[in-house]
């Protein structure tokens, strides 16, 4: 046997090399030829990467003088529920535990993206539209600005006023003296703001107006001043609000004291410090009925109380104390039309509050679903990150919202006035809650900087997303019957095929700034969303992904992650070199394309060929037939060659001496247990894409079996554009087809297969159909 | 200079992005296909943007629903497009024919045709969907034509634009 196989190596030598001499042939009139830089898609990324130091090391993981600033917060927060405004007025405690001193505080005052002399606005693009109707054009040039942004009415430190320089959305601290390493600082900021209607300004915080009932319903987030980031990396993070990126926040402790109408139901980030207080008795004992439900939410506030509370208007007011540790951020809702449920949830060891407030507009849908979304997605998260560290997580009801902040998040999905809601408003709003809900893991905890980096936590939380959704369906096929799976907008490798294959000019590498990519929801949540999803399926697979995903939020949680420190730590935790793969896939616009060039079937003979005795003849054998080393040599050749006298279904036949070869040197037992292929091809795979991807393909035989091979991407690393496979087979091969599961989003399958099969025309297909009735 | 500067405050969508938030954007496939002598054109837009345009344009009780469509929806689909969707070639307007329409989870797919038509070198694709109802819409257009994709990013203040082909 072990004969055997030397034979066939010596074989397989002589057939690869062959294919070698094919592709020397070219016609020799080719210029001087330059030089070139190393182009290797397979070569590392350390040119491209900053260089790994005592912060951020080459693993990925903080290196030993990781450092992060941290500010605390403590804030009187007012509403007027009849002027719409919020008066506040906070105390910044700012601790620097850099290395550095620094001469200024930079804060980011975000509701300037509003101010009537917002720069914001102006950096888009746009024309005059040659006609328009009254009311657009009242409203587009005639009526009064809002008069929104932040109102400063002091800073100040220790009652002594504080020297300031406001910069359109960020405010600096001007110090007399520096804050030194290890130092603190502590000041105070007095605003207030008028508050915006989000539904008809847009905006990720705001009010709702109710006409109907004539109530407010408040989401409000990035409502006071906040620290910006000073890291090793970007210094002070000065990337203005202009609207798209997101935000950079330190971690810090949160004592906020928020006044309201009496008759309010309010919540926010944080533990509620006065709960008595602010709590009838009947909520108190709901409450606690809630602490004990792990599978169904409890009301705590009915609809029926809800519709009770819409039709008054308290003069009283009631002060809600919330406090939170480890968080990045504050954020809260607050209105008297709030129907609000709560049900313990089990994640890990921990209990964990799954909250909803919706008014009653959110019915029947929010009842039915909102909290148990809330819980599933902080089982299904903690599972494959950490285990959630707040005790609780709210799902608000907010029309036309998605945004997130720590513990809270703003969700949309409303039922038709009658109560009816479709399939796509139950799903989109199962969706956004499972996403929202999320984003407390990325960017929350693991805390990217959004205004940098937006697929950091956007593409991140969009793939975790896609697994989330899809354990929905598997734990709740009656929430999602008819379809057996849920269905899933972002993830699957084929959705994205439409925006990688479209035109270059408006589509950007992933490594972008949110501000600056003409189709952010594809750029920061699909692709690369989509990209982990085959990286994880296709490339690396589920447990070698899955370690290595967890070790980098663990390695995160509570800090500040750049790009590089999650492309290190994937390769660095699972073993597998992925530069390739963070190189095609993040830092360039190139797509997948792999095919079928073509496919030759071989034979074996004894009568040495004309590339066989090319072949010796470099080797000095110019007499192969008669010279001793090779007058049994074993020649391959290509089977449609003309020479009817070979049989293709016997190689033994066609090679008589490999034949007496095998009865010379086995035994009969021996040779019986021996296989000699009947088939031999050699199969011309094309790459004309620019992205490297593993090369998967299935055979199909004559007997209607079925055969898939992956190739490792690295089979593309010494030629980019082809590569040829010589298989040997027993049974006949009837077709080839590449990525037969559309797997890697190929965004052209018309060469995929052989023999080709010309692509079906989505159009005419439809058409067909239509025409069959 | 201050009263321009003042137009163009108005004329932008102040906040054009949340988190999970809705993209507003269409995206138009067109292709020629040689073996029928016709421009094959497929439109995907959010059904409940769209459905949203509809009632208010048209029909209160139109819903965009597999099922649950009112008789009157084509009828609707088709006029709309009459007004907002024109491909010109050689120079000139020309009529589509409205094939039919699906859906796809969120989307709802439109099928047109123009036919008969020759081989172009140049298109000219005005794109107005849901415009009139969304400050921010994208209308992206990708025309296919001799083996090469072209595409157009076509807006509210930007709703024409041209290709040229070369064989």
């Amino acid at each position: 046997m072990r004969h055997f196989k030397i034979l066939c190596t010596a074989l397989f030598v002589l057939f690869s090399c062959s294919i070698f001499a094919q592709e020397n042939t070219e016609p020799e009139t080719q210029e001087v030829q330059q030089g070139h830089t190393n182009q290797n898609k397979f070569r590392q990324l350390n040119q491209v990467f900053a260089t790994p130091n005592q912060y951020r090391t080459a693993s990925g993981a903080p290196g030993p003088n990781y450092y992060q600033n941290t500010a605390d917060y403590v804030m009187d927060i007012e509403l007027n529920d009849k002027t719409q405004q919020l008066f506040g007025f906070e105390t910044i405690t700012y601790h620097n535990n850099s290395p550095n001193s620094l001469n200024y505080l930079w804060l980011q005052l975000d509701q300037n993206i509003r101010a009537k002399d917002s720069k914001s606005p102006m950096i888009n693009g746009n024309g005059i539209p040659p006609v328009t109707t009254p009311d657009r054009f009242v409203s587009e040039y005639v009526k009064e600005p809002f008069d929104g942004g932040f109102n400063i009415e002091k800073v100040s430190k220790d009652g002594e006023p504080l020297s300031y320089t406001i910069n359109q959305t960020m405010m600096r601290i001007n110090m007399e003296e520096p804050l030194e390493p290890g130092e603190s600082f502590e000041f105070s900021i007095k605003w207030w703001y008028n508050i915006n209607n989000h539904v008809t300004n847009r905006g990720r915080s705001g009010y709702e107006y109710f006409e109907e009932d004539g109530n407010y319903a408040y989401v409000i987030a990035q409502f006071f001043p906040r620290m910006c980031v000073y890291n090793d990396v970007e210094g002070w993070q000065n990337h203005q609000f202009w609207g798209s990126g997101e935000f950079a926040l330190p971690f810090g402790k949160y004592e906020v004291n928020i006044t309201v109408p009496a008759d309010h139901i309010l919540d926010g980030t944080g533990v509620l410090q006065n709960r008595e207080e602010v709590f009838s008795d009947k909520m108190m004992k709901r409450y606690e009925k809630a602490k004990k439900s792990f599978d169904k939410p409890v009301l705590i506030v009915t609809e029926e109380e809800a519709i009770e509370a819409e039709k008054g208007f308290s003069e009283e007011k009631k002060t809600w104390k919330f406090k939170a540790e480890l968080v990045r951020d504050f954020a809260f809702t607050t209105s008297r039309k709030y129907i609000w449920d709560m049900m313990n949830v089990k994640v890990g060891d921990e209990d964990v509050m799954a909250v909803s407030l919706y008014a009653k507009e959110g019915n029947p849908l929010w009842g039915d679903y909102s909290t148990l979304a809330v819980a599933h997605t902080l089982k299904t998260y903690s599972d494959k990150t950490f285990v959630y560290p707040y005790p609780k997580a709210i799902s608000v009801h907010a029309k036309n919202q998605g945004m997130e902040y720590p513990m809270i998040c703003w969700n949309f999905g409303r039922p038709n006035e009658d109560g009816t809601y479709s399939d796509r408003t139950k799903f989109g709003m199962i969706s956004v809650i499972i996403h929202e809900v999320g984003h407390n893991f990325f960017p929350m905890i693991v805390n990217s900087d959004e205004r940098q980096w937006g697929w950091m936590d956007e593409g991140l939380n969009t793939f975790m997303q896609f697994l989330s959704e899809q354990q929905f369906g598997k734990k709740y096929p009656e929430a999602i019957a008819p379809h057996d799976n849920y269905p899933s907008r972002r993830g699957i490798p084929s959705k994205i095929v439409r925006y990688m294959k479209g035109d270059q000019e408006f589509i950007a590498p992933i490594m972008s700034n949110p501000q600056l990519v003409h189709q952010l929801g594809n750029n920061a949540y699909a692709k690369p969303a989509t990209a982990l999803n085959i990286l994880r399926e296709t490339v690396m697979g589920e447990e070698l992904f899955d370690y290595a995903f967890k070790t980098y939020s663990q390695r995160w949680m509570f800090k500040h992650p750049t790009p590089e420190d999650f492309f290190r730590t994937m390769e660095d935790a699972s073993g597998v070199d992925l530069d390739w793969y963070w190189r095609g896939w993040f830092y360039t616009t190139d797509y997948v394309d792999i095919g079928v060039k073509n496919v030759k079937s071989y034979t074996l003979t004894n009568n040495p060929t004309e590339e066989g005795k090319k072949l010796l003849a470099r080797f000095g054998i110019t007499d192969p037939e008669t010279n001793p080393r090779t007058k049994d040599a074993v020649y391959v050749v290509e089977f449609d060659n003309g020479d009817k006298s070979m049989q293709m279904t016997d190689p033994l036949e066609n090679a008589p001496k490999l034949k007496t070869y095998l009865m010379d040197n086995f035994s009969a037992e021996e040779r019986a247990k021996m296989d000699v292929p009947n088939y031999f091809y050699e199969v011309v795979f094309e790459k004309p894409g620019g992205l490297v991807m593993p090369l998967i393909v299935e055979y199909t035989y004559e007997d209607g079996s079925t055969e898939k091979i992956k190739y490792p991407a690295q089979i593309w690393r010494k030629n980019d554009d082809q590569v040829s496979k010589s298989i040997a087979s027993d049974k006949k091969i009837t077709s080839i087809v590449v990525d037969p599961d559309l797997q890697t989003a190929d965004v052209n399958l018309e060469n995929n297969a052989w023999p080709k099969k010309k692509a079906a025309n989505e159009f005419e297909k439809f058409k067909q159909k239509k025409n069959q009735g | 200079m201050k009263k321009l500067l003042f137009l163009l405050l108005f004329l932008t969508p102040l906040f054009s992005f949340n988190s999970a938030h809705k993209f507003y954007v269409s995206v138009t496939e067109i292709e020629y296909s040689p073996e029928n002598d016709a421009l094959q054109i497929i439109v995907r837009v959010f059904a409940d943007d769209f459905q949203k345009l509809l009632q208010e344009r048209y029909d209160l009780t139109i819903v965009l629903l597999e099922g649950k469509e009112i008789p009157e929806t084509d009828r609707y689909i088709k006029t709309y497009f009459k007004e907002k969707f024109v491909v010109s070639l050689y120079g000139k307007n020309q009529p589509m024919d409205f094939i039919g329409k699906r859906y796809e989870k969120d989307l709802l797919v439109l099928y047109f045709e123009i036919a008969p038509v020759k081989e172009f070198s140049k298109i000219t694709v005005q794109n107005q969907l849901l415009t009139e109802l969304f400050d921010e819409q994208k209308n992206l257009v990708h025309v296919e034509h001799f083996g090469k994709t072209k595409s157009l990013l076509l807006t509210k203040n930007e709703p024409i634009g041209t290709i040229n082909f070369k064989k």
